[in-house]
């Protein structure tokens, strides 16, 4: 209160900008990381927070299995379908990062439905902002650990 | 000397209110209760409100940008001021006895501030529309959409550049 309105108000929006953020990122790390560690208040978030996990799942591994190079997928088509692998190996690097792209689209989508749920439920910023720091972190240290596995 | 009490259940009048045109020293008695005590000679004070919007500071613009792009083109920047008014309240409170306790209430009828516990005699209690208000919503709102042009123009650009070479 010592602060102007006019310094305080203007802080306060950045403060909540970034706390928003830090909740977007921490989603995604959570996510990526499939830690079953969120803070958003009640239930609800819970159970659509499962049904993100689950979708995201399914249209994840959909992805990976059509983007990486010689996968069961293609083997099996090569196989039985007796199909160019050369045409399936086409196929597949068209569709996998479509759907990858549908994927993020959906993701983007649900995960902004998400912090506008969470704003309206008032979860405290500095309680999302720490959680969101720890899933950032743990993202990082995926992101490192993948990057270094590869 | 005087002694005025001075209570609020509403936050939003805390930082704005102005006693004698300087901010009052409120501390949070309850979870919606903040009360001021004020010792004074005068035997009348000026009580007014700041009339504050975004939109009408200094630095608007940069403030607003800094949002704009911190906020990743707006998405995650809650509290867009969506209204053009701005309060505009000015009166005199009479103390005509030694202690004095006010409570100051928002009014959501034709004024915008109720006095309860002392005589006021407003000067001003109205809310007005602000033309500026409009007028900058509209640069921002070019601004913004030049902003996000401009960078997907440069980051065609960079992937341009980089497909060529």
């Amino acid at each position: 209160m010592n602060r102007p309105i006019e310094k305080q108000d203007f802080l306060n929006r950045l403060y909540d900008t970034f706390a928003n953020l830090t909740v977007f990122l921490s989603v995604i790390a959570f996510l990526l990381a499939m830690a079953p560690i969120i803070y958003v208040g009640f239930i609800f978030a819970y159970v659509m927070m499962a049904v993100v996990v689950s979708l995201f799942l399914v249209i994840f591994t959909l992805g990976l299995i059509f983007t990486i190079e010689n996968n069961i997928v293609v083997k099996m088509w090569s196989t039985f379908d007796k199909l160019d692998v050369d045409k399936a190996m086409s196929f597949q690097l068209t569709v996998g990062p479509v759907i990858l792209g549908i994927m993020g689209v959906l993701l983007v989508l649900l995960v902004i439905g998400f912090i506008i749920k969470m704003n309206k439920t008032k979860t405290k910023p500095i309680v999302t902002m720490i959680v969101g720091g720890v899933a950032f972190l743990l993202l990082l240290v995926f992101v490192i650990v993948g990057g270094s596995a590869k | 000397m005087k002694h005025v009490e001075i209570t609020v259940f509403d936050p939003f009048l805390l930082e704005r209110l102005r006693l004698n045109n300087k901010p009052i020293p409120f501390e949070k008695i309850e979870k919606r209760k903040f009360i001021a005590s004020i010792d004074t000679e005068q035997d009348e004070l000026d009580l007014s409100m700041f009339a504050y919007h975004p939109y009408l500071v200094e630095h608007w613009w940069i403030q607003e940008m800094i949002l704009f792009v911190v906020g990743i083109f707006g998405i995650f920047c809650p509290h867009e001021a969506k209204n053009n008014v701005v309060f505009n309240y000015k009166s005199k409170i009479k103390l005509t006895e030694d202690r004095a306790n006010l409570t100051i209430r928002r009014s959501f009828k034709d004024k915008v501030i109720e006095v309860i516990g002392a005589v006021s005699e407003d000067e001003a209690n109205e809310r007005i529309n602000q033309p500026l208000i409009v007028k900058r919503r509209k640069i921002l709102k070019w601004s913004k959409i030049g902003f996000t042009f401009g960078l997907v123009l440069i980051a065609l650009l960079v992937v341009l550049l980089i497909a060529i070479s």
